[in-house]
């Protein structure tokens, strides 16, 4: 308590002490004293013709020209970053187009080399198979040829055995013709 | 102590104590004239330092020069038009000039050239009576149709026309009168309470954190006023140039 009222009477006191002086300035506001205009008017007009033209001619133009050159730079680097991205896309669509390309030729080489080898293989298959018969036809040929001999021969067996039978049975040669009217006989039976 | 008006007071610079400057002539060198070049002096190395390299992608001073250019630009752009380019480094001084005055003013011992009517009326003037030109240039008789609203039947023309003269000279008095009474108010309120934190001793801590909050507040308010005068001589400028 005795703490803010001494508080208190200190604000009291700082008021008195800060007031009067205010009061008393209030007639005499320097603002309100014409003696310091010219003064004031002259050193105004010299600062800010001064600020003005270090503004117009130096200041700014830097500035101005930075923003520029950045903004040059953004457009130029977004046109060339779209230049290169149109690029990279025909290379994109040229490599797809090379590799579908590619892909066709080995189709094409594929289905050409299959073709050869069944051809070849046809023709390989058709070569043997004609030697195949034509040997075939010649074995039949010798078989039948062998068959024809051996055929001959039987005859000329048969004939010597039944002369020899003849012979034997009867002690006499046997009549030549007679065996053979026989054999025919005995052949055509 | 010094009282909260003290800190306006404007001082011939070498001049001995007590000299009256009626008595001096009209380029006497003062605080005033000190401050008001020791902007000139913050904002060139601001703008012209902060940009000597024109980096590319640029470093936070660069970034903060070129955010202030297009902050003006833009501003510029939205309240007059294209046709508001080529007043672009006159506005764009304008508003440096105000808002380094504002902001150096509140360093402590420094002087605010901008809490003087005097200074801000010159400015205001000049602002007003350069648009004016640009109207009457621009427009030559058709430029007094600005007097006249549009859609008022004609027998009100008779008062409107007094009242949108009254409006249009009362334009440099209310763009002087704002700022500088904003300066005054603030520095007025922090120096009264700055005032406090001795008298109170101890307990001055209280009021000592009401300065910091103040003052935190007031170069808010140096930014804004600096930013309405702009706005407002850019909407002045808009008018001028298009008339409505």
């Amino acid at each position: 308590m005795a703490n803010i009222k001494n508080t208190l009477l200190r604000m009291t006191a700082a008021t008195a002490v800060v007031m009067p002086a205010a009061a008393q300035a209030a007639g005499g506001m320097p603002q309100l004293d014409p003696t310091s205009y010219p003064s004031q008017i002259f050193w105004l007009a010299v600062s800010f013709a001064i600020l003005f033209l270090v503004m117009w001619k130096v200041a700014l133009p830097r500035v101005g020209e930075t923003l520029a050159n950045r903004q040059q730079k953004l457009t130029g680097d977004l046109e060339k970053a779209e230049q290169l991205k149109a690029d990279a896309e025909r290379v994109q669509e040229d490599l797809d187009k090379a590799l579908a390309d590619a892909r066709a030729d080995a189709h094409a080489v594929l289905a050409k080399a299959a073709d050869e080898i069944a051809q070849a293989q046809q023709k390989r298959m058709d070569a043997f198979e004609a030697d195949m018969a034509s040997q075939a036809e010649e074995a039949e040929k010798r078989i039948s040829a062998a068959r024809e001999q051996a055929m001959a021969s039987v005859r000329e067996v048969a004939t010597e055995v039944a002369a020899s039978v003849v012979e034997k049975l009867s002690g006499t040669a046997a009549d030549a013709k007679a065996l053979d009217k026989a054999l025919d006989a005995a052949k055509d039976a | 102590m010094a009282g909260p008006i003290a800190q306006f007071e404007i001082k011939a610079l070498g001049a001995e104590a007590g000299a009256s400057l009626s008595e001096m002539p009209f380029h006497t060198f003062t605080n005033s004239s000190l401050w008001m070049l020791i902007t000139v002096a913050a904002v060139s190395i601001f703008m012209i330092v902060g940009m000597n390299r024109r980096e590319l992608v640029p470093g936070p001073w660069q970034s903060l020069a070129e955010s202030v250019y297009e902050f003006i630009s833009g501003m510029i752009k939205d309240n007059v038009g294209d046709e508001g380019r080529k007043f672009f480094p006159f506005i764009f001084t304008l508003f440096m000039f105000v808002f380094f005055g504002n902001l150096l003013g509140l360093i402590p011992y420094s002087f605010t050239f901008t809490s003087h009517i005097i200074a801000t009326f010159a400015m205001g003037a000049f602002v007003v009576t350069g648009v004016t030109l640009v109207g009457l240039f621009r427009h030559g008789f058709k430029f007094f149709g600005l007097f006249v609203p549009h859609g008022v039947p004609a027998y009100m023309i008779p008062v409107m026309v007094p009242i949108e003269l009254i409006s249009y000279l009362s334009r440099p008095v209310s763009l002087a009168v704002r700022l500088c009474a904003n300066m005054v108010a603030g520095h007025m309120l922090l120096k009264v309470f700055a005032g406090f934190v001795a008298a109170l001793g101890l307990f001055g801590i209280l009021p000592l954190g009401m300065v910091v909050v103040l003052t935190g507040f007031e170069v808010l308010v140096a930014f804004l006023q600096a930013y309405v005068f702009t706005i407002l001589t850019c909407l002045y400028l808009n008018d001028s140039i298009h008339l409505h």
